[in-house]
């Protein structure tokens, strides 16, 4: 205790120096704006920055959870990515023009089920009657042709896919500019490729060239992707080619697709039917 | 020792009414006014007796920068600064009373019987650290090298120069009464 009173004497000057200068500080701040002003911000900024730093801490500690919620969220957002989507408009849109007389409409439809591996596949779509699809329809993708619609309900449709051996499509091969022969899956065991069959071999075609859709096929517009030719084999002692065509649709992944609505079939069907009908009547009438 | 307290209240009057009245008023030119700012009242704690306690140099030191304060309604500013003067002043004049008590005859100011170098180092560095604090601790750091070091410099050189005519004024030598 004496030794405290003792040290308190000696040193009493510079205790009463840091009480007085703490007083001054005190005043200062209590009496004078200004320098007030400048000290709040101060300590301010400092309890700020500690506070910052106790949150990045705790970041760092929530990161995993921050995490779940950005896949949580990045899921979301995909699922409103444009490519998700279909622009579905109901009452297809017909161009009533005097010139140029439209000939297809496209009705958008989204894949159900869908199958490849059998030997003859099928897909289902989300579309039927009542978005006006109906039988011999012709189907194609983003990438190139699917198939044609065998049969529909209401709000369903059966489209028979290429892969299908009751499958044929008239082709173009677009390097030569027309068309021959036809299209038709073979290989059941692989479903990413068709045969080109019917070429002579006395046609110039080569490995690369692109068939598309031929103008005289009932069910699609001219141009549509079919495939390329990957291979060309020519077998002893025959006139046709071998010709192997990659399709350039991946019928594993096929989700948005078209319908294809000709117009004019059903009246080009008609007069087809009333010239081998007038035909056979003549045959029978000899 | 009472003939002295008068004669140190007759002084801390005198220089608070120029310091107030006087100095704080004047305006030397209009946009270069912020670099006169002479504080001469502290040339009382530089001259008060070097024989003071310690303690009583810090109070005293306080309650003349605080009376200052009220007057320029810096509460606690100038305190400060006093109070730091005083507080270094007891170190530096701690010894000093040895010396010249031994010769005290006649009733002169004690500064003056000290050499005019070790005078003038202690008046100037006492009152850069004096002026240093109080025009940093008023503007806070603002234009800290285009305001506020000028304004220390020639407030120092101002006030420093004050003090000593006031000092040589006041405290003649006996044989010129």
């Amino acid at each position: 205790m004496n030794a405290i009173f003792a040290f308190l004497k000696q040193y009493f000057h510079v205790l009463l120096f840091l009480v007085l200068e703490i007083f001054c500080t005190i005043c200062i701040i209590r009496y004078n704006s200004y320098q007030a002003t400048f000290y709040f911000n101060g300590s301010r900024r400092i309890s700020g920055k500690v506070s910052s730093l106790n949150n990045e801490l705790y970041d760092y500690f929530g990161l995993y959870h921050k995490n779940e919620e950005l896949v949580k969220e990045n899921i979301a957002l995909r699922r409103r990515l444009k490519e998700n989507f279909l622009v579905e408009p109901r009452t297809s849109f017909v161009v009533n023009d005097t010139l140029y007389k439209q000939r297809y409409e496209y009705i958008p439809a989204l894949v159900i089920t869908n199958t490849t591996s059998n030997k003859d596949n099928y897909i289902t779509i989300n579309r039927g009657k009542s978005s006006g699809i109906d039988k011999n329809m012709g189907v194609f993708g983003p990438d190139g042709i699917i198939g044609e619609v065998v049969d529909a309900s209401d709000n369903f449709a059966i489209v028979k896919s290429v892969l299908n051996s009751k499958t044929t499509v008239t082709p173009k091969i677009q390097e030569l500019g027309y068309s021959r022969g036809k299209v038709r899956w073979v290989d059941i065991s692989d479903p990413g490729y068709v045969y080109l069959e019917d070429i002579n071999r006395y046609e110039p075609v080569k490995v690369g060239y692109h068939i598309t859709t031929s103008p005289y096929s009932q069910f699609y517009p001219e141009n549509i992707p079919i495939g390329i030719i990957e291979s060309i084999e020519q077998p002893k002692n025959q006139t046709f080619y071998k010709i192997k065509v990659k399709l350039s649709t991946n019928f594993g992944n096929i989700s948005t697709v078209y319908v294809v609505k000709n117009l004019f079939r059903n009246e080009l069907v008609e007069l087809e039917y009333n010239v081998i009908r007038m035909n056979n009547a003549k045959q029978g009438r000899k | 020792m009472i003939v002295d307290i008068l004669k140190y209240t007759g002084l801390f009057l005198l220089l608070l009414l120029l310091q107030v009245f006087v100095l704080n008023r004047v305006m030397v030119g209009y946009s270069y006014g912020f670099l006169f700012k002479p504080q001469i009242y502290i040339m009382l704690i530089l001259l008060l007796p070097p024989a003071i306690k310690h303690n009583y140099l810090i109070l005293i030191s306080f309650f003349i920068g605080l009376t200052i304060d009220m007057f320029t309604n810096t509460m606690g500013i100038n305190a400060a600064a006093c109070t730091l003067i005083g507080f270094s002043r007891g170190y530096i004049t701690r010894n000093i009373d040895n010396e010249i008590s031994a010769r005290d005859e006649d009733n002169r100011i004690w500064t003056s019987k000290k050499s005019t170098g070790w005078k003038m180092i202690y008046f100037i560095t006492l009152i850069t650290v004096h002026h240093f604090i109080v025009f940093t601790v008023e503007n806070l750091g603002e234009n800290f090298l285009t305001r506020i070091l000028p304004t220390i410099l020639v407030s120092v050189f101002l006030s420093f120069f004050l003090i000593l005519m006031l000092e040589d004024i006041l405290f003649k030598p006996a044989k010129n009464r």
